[in-house]
């Protein structure tokens, strides 16, 4: 009975209490008892669960009993909580018809609040604010609700003052969104139409599809068609997380939940997508489906050369359960055979990188993240570069992409910021006061200025107060030249990179120097230099190394003694040979940490 | 049967500042308890232990405790084992707990050989290490060996230390009011001490670099910037300056860090890096035996109350000790129950990293044949940055090499992985 649905999500900044209220609402309902609640149920990789945020978007059905003594079946649709998903996000909120805004009531709104939020509304969201944390000394609830009136226009008259973490105010949200939030609409008799808003691969029972179905119902033995893809399923199994898999029927109209259906990969099931019925075809998919593009790229090698082909299987297994990252091998001829791979943003990145690490036991190198530039070239021909050593020697102009960045920061700590945007090239926009003390400032900045320490540096300059959202803008013609590192004479490609003229200078000298003090002494000295275009602009050098020795080995330490040497040994081993030159792995990544 | 034997003395009078061996503050009543348990330890192992070639009576500060005390030990060691006649018998003493009496004491009771850690002849160099004696001090000590007829004397000297700006300026006006000629620079602090060495002419000289192990106040002063150690430009050089007075002046360099006048090299040392086998008596002391390398428990109460419950303290040396943070044998007891024997791969590490440490090299003919194309090509490479050098069979390090030997011995593992 759709008119018994309710479908939400949860709109929250990091560290405002998602998956602590999310726990919450599972509890109450009863989907879990308090003896198999593990904390954050929701959070199921450990990854995400170390960084403290949501990566992928998960659905849980909910069973509510609600003080009319009617039974709501409950969809909660978790959202990914990083800038980089922004698009995973606005699919996961298309799929409901209502959100919680939860706040923090020591902190206030955030900017990523404010972006989602927006988000909400234009999907027509009935927006139910909660006011977190309540029970923390620093609390101001009246405060933040005059915030979040001030800066979103949203009523917060009937606002809900929670403690997640103490259970205070839970039934009350429960209650709010049987209320307020409408159910959805939607007919069953209608053909077909369900939106994809997160797929994986099970190793047991292939890609499973999250779907919201709109119109129509979709069951098994059911003949569907993936509409942007253009591929035909037959349906196998249906049903919803409750968050145990629980199989059901079918899924009517209005209804959240998975669909099984023999697919072997996740690059056929398209955030976005409309499935519909193969047989009886909607003749229109439901709209906002884009082709996700990545954003970030950089080049992954394994540091054994043996391990190619590792690396290369495990790259696939990840997109199998990825399809928003790209990788294409390419060959550099300081690091040999690699893989060029493409993100959406640089948390993925770090996020791919650590698992090929950490599950795959992988040792890589991986070259400094870059942004993909617009060159045209001599010829007069446009051509996407997405390595700075394939930037061609002469072209007619070089565009970057650029991003809208909006900032809300404390007003006191709006110096540091203006500084650190203009460091970074940035252009101001809008500046507005969200309240008496915080402020709103839009900045159109490049990409490649934000990709490194950008986030980490806001955050420190505001001591952690200013929360930041970007969007992609599109390019514009920048001033940028190629900058090489060369050791001992070579030009190594991998740690090339394209940079804003007047910056390039002072940042060949300074990766210079980082490189000197990362490279440890060998056997020989090492002249490392900086050129731009063959022009060398800046010189260092690491001495040959004078001595290596154990001074002392006698009856007690051999065993001791061995494990050192072993350990200098692995150390080695761990370190890429260029010609001559062993360079450790850090280096790759030097150039980055340089302002 | 094991003909090497080392006891190990856990006391001192206070710790130096760059020592990482086990050592507890000397009190009276433990070492007494101690040493009943040494002479226990020393008749149990009889089955393991005959014929020796050598004893080394190590510490901590051996000659901390009384003659009397040490003579029970010795006693019981000629209890328990024969003794060969022309036995090495060595042990550690520090300068200020020595006397003629003691001295003419452990003569008579056999020992032949005193080690003498002297580290230095500069009295701010020695406070700056923590030594609780002076250089007047260690001179006396030698003459006093000498006088009671030692014929066979080592002394240790410490190359490399640091210096803070303050200790500088002290050091100054100390030398300038010092008796000696002045040195002025720590090059020639180095090249003073050394010649002070010389001129007591002793029979061995271990010159050692100060190397700043973790878990010691040393470490924490250079990781806190209190001390800055020199740089290697300047170690290398002194190192150099040592090799090349001391072999001017009739030494043979036979080890990294180890020189004798001829026929005077350490027989018990030697065989540390021959790989022979070993057996060490007392708490924390290292054996090598049956193709495993054992360690006893740390800590002298520990020790005493095992030994007295009738148990072993020895335990296996564990196979992952060198983690960052445990690198200090003080750490060792929590691998205890770990058990790993000497695997061939381990032994052939050890008969390579162990065997390069002696100037004569190893013998590469003891090398599988499996691994001797890679091993030959690491080789030629090394030989080619002129760090080693072959004679005949033998691979040794050159005098360049001898420095970076743990650079060489890194590559030759890495070729036969």
């Amino acid at each position: 009975m759709a008119k018994n649905i309710r479908n939400f999500s949860i709109i929250a900044h990091i560290d405002h209490g998602k998956s602590t209220l999310a726990d919450r609402l599972l509890e109450y309902t009863g989907a879990l008892s308090e003896r198999e609640m593990v904390e954050q149920v929701l959070d199921s990789m450990d990854l995400e669960r170390e960084k403290g945020i949501t990566i992928k978007a998960h659905a849980v059905r909910l069973k509510y009993i609600a003080d009319n003594g009617i039974t709501y079946m409950l969809n909660l649709i978790d959202t990914p909580g990083h800038v980089d998903f922004s698009y995973e996000v606005s699919r996961s909120l298309a799929s409901c018809e209502g959100s919680l805004l939860v706040v923090d009531a020591t902190q206030g709104v955030e900017a990523q609040t404010l972006a989602n939020t927006y988000l909400a509304v234009e999907y027509n969201h009935e927006i139910i604010p909660v006011i977190n944390k309540i029970d923390l000394p620093g609390a101001e609830p009246k405060k933040v609700k005059e915030q979040i009136e001030e800066a979103m226009g949203i009523d917060c008259s009937e606002a809900i003052l929670a403690s997640a973490k103490e259970g205070i105010g839970t039934k009350e949200i429960l209650e709010a969104i049987v209320k307020k939030i409408p159910s959805p609409s939607g007919l069953d008799e209608k053909p077909l139409r369900a939106l994809i808003f997160d797929s994986w691969f099970d190793n047991y029972q292939g890609v499973i599809v999250l779907v919201r179905v709109f119109d129509g119902i979709i069951r098994p033995g059911m003949k569907i068609r993936l509409m942007a893809a253009r591929k035909d399923y037959e349906v196998s199994k249906v049903g919803a997380f409750t968050p145990k898999m629980e199989e059901a029927g079918c899924l009517y109209a209005g209804e959240v939940g998975y669909v099984i259906a023999g697919i072997k990969n996740t690059s056929d099931t398209k955030i976005g997508d409309t499935i519909t019925d193969a047989a009886k075809p909607s003749d229109k998919p439901l709209s906002g489906y884009k082709e996700i593009k990545p954003m970030v790229f950089c080049g992954l090698y394994p540091i054994e050369t043996a391990q190619y082909e590792d690396l290369k299987s495990a790259l696939e297994r990840l997109r199998l359960n990825d399809s928003s990252f790209s990788f294409e091998p390419e060959t550099s001829s300081a690091l040999g055979f690699g893989f060029r791979c493409g993100f959406l943003g640089l948390l993925h990145m770090e996020i791919i990188k650590e698992r090929l690490q950490r599950e795959f036991e992988l040792s890589l190198i991986s070259t400094a993240p870059t942004v993909i530039y617009r060159v045209t070239d001599a010829a007069n021909k446009e051509v996407y570069v997405d390595n700075p050593s394939s930037l061609p020697e002469k072209f007619i102009k070089i565009e970057e992409p650029f991003v809208k960045v909006t900032i809300f920061v404390p007003e006191i700590y709006i110096g540091q910021i203006f500084e650190l945007c203009q460091e970074k090239r940035g252009i101001q926009k809008e500046f507005s006061y969200m309240s008496k003390e915080k402020i709103m400032i839009t900045y159109e900045l490049p990409l490649n200025e934000i990709l490194w320490d950008f986030y980490d540096r806001l955050k420190s300059v505001s001591r952690g107060y200013a929360s930041m959202d970007y969007e992609f803008m599109g390019y514009k013609e920048s001033n940028l030249v190629k900058l090489d590192m060369l050791l001992n004479g070579e030009s190594i490609d991998a740690l090339s990179l394209i940079v804003h003229k007047d910056k390039a200078y002072y940042k060949g000298r300074q990766i210079a120097e980082k490189l000197r003090e990362i490279i440890p002494r060998q056997l020989f000295e090492i002249a490392i230099q900086a050129a731009i275009g063959g022009k060398v602009i800046a010189r260092e050098s690491v001495k040959a190394m004078r001595k290596n020795v154990l001074a002392k080995c006698y009856g007690g330490d051999i065993t001791r003694k061995r494990k050192l040497l072993e350990k200098q040994k692995e150390g080695k081993k761990k370190m890429k040979q260029i010609g001559k030159v062993e360079i450790p792995q850090e280096a790759f990544l030097s150039v980055l940490e340089v302002k | 049967m094991v003909n090497y034997l080392y006891i190990h003395i856990p006391f001192c009078i206070k710790k130096c500042i760059y020592c990482d061996f086990y050592s507890v503050p000397f009190k009276s009543h433990i070492a007494e308890y101690y040493i009943e348990a040494l002479c226990k330890e020393i008749q149990w192992r009889r089955c393991a232990v005959n014929n020796l070639k050598t004893i080394y009576i190590g510490g901590g500060t051996p000659t901390i405790l009384s003659a009397t005390n040490i003579l029970k030990i010795l006693n019981a060691i000629k209890e328990s084992y024969s003794v060969m006649p022309d036995a090495e018998i060595t042990i550690e003493a520090n300068p200020n707990t020595i006397t003629g009496k003691k001295i003419e004491k452990l003569l008579k009771s056999g020992i032949n050989r005193i080690s003498m850690g002297i580290q230095s002849f500069i009295d701010d160099e020695l406070t700056a290490l923590g030594r609780s004696h002076n250089a007047d001090g260690a001179i006396k000590a030698v003459n006093v060996a000498r006088k009671a007829g030692f014929k066979n004397i080592s002394i240790d000297l410490i190359y490399g230390i640091p210096s803070s700006k303050f200790q500088n300026s002290k050091l100054k006006t100390q030398i300038q009011s010092s008796k000696f000629q002045v040195p002025s620079s720590k090059f020639q602090n180095w090249e003073y001490s050394l010649q002070k060495a010389l001129d007591l002419s002793p029979e061995h000289i271990s010159t050692y670099e100060l190397t700043p192990e973790k878990d010691t106040p040393l470490y924490d002063d250079i990781k806190k910037g209190r001390l800055a150690m020199p740089e290697e430009e300047a170690v290398s050089e002194m190192y150099y300056k040592g090799i090349d007075m001391l072999k001017y002046n009739g030494y043979i360099h036979y080890e990294i860090s180890n020189f004798a006048k001829p026929g005077r090299a350490s027989i018990h040392n030697l065989n540390y890096w021959n790989r022979g086998e070993y057996i060490g008596i007392g708490a924390g002391a290292h054996s090598f035996f049956d193709k495993k390398r054992t360690v006893n428990i740390m800590g002298v109460t520990r020790y005493i109350e095992t030994v007295n419950a009738g148990m072993t303290p020895a335990c296996l040396c564990e196979g992952r000790q060198v983690d960052e943070e445990s690198e200090s044998p003080k750490n060792l007891e929590i691998f205890w129950g770990e058990s790993s024997e000497i695997t061939p791969d381990d032994a052939l590490k050890e008969f390579i990293f162990l065997g390069l440490r002696k100037t004569e090299g190893i013998n590469i003919g003891h090398l599988p044949a499996t691994k001797r194309s890679s091993f030959n090509k690491a080789v030629e490479a090394l030989i080619s940055h002129s760090l080693v050098e072959l004679s005949g069979n033998y691979l040794r390090l050159t005098r360049k090499g001898l420095i970076m030997s743990s650079e060489v011995i890194v590559q030759i593992l890495l070729s036969i992985e």
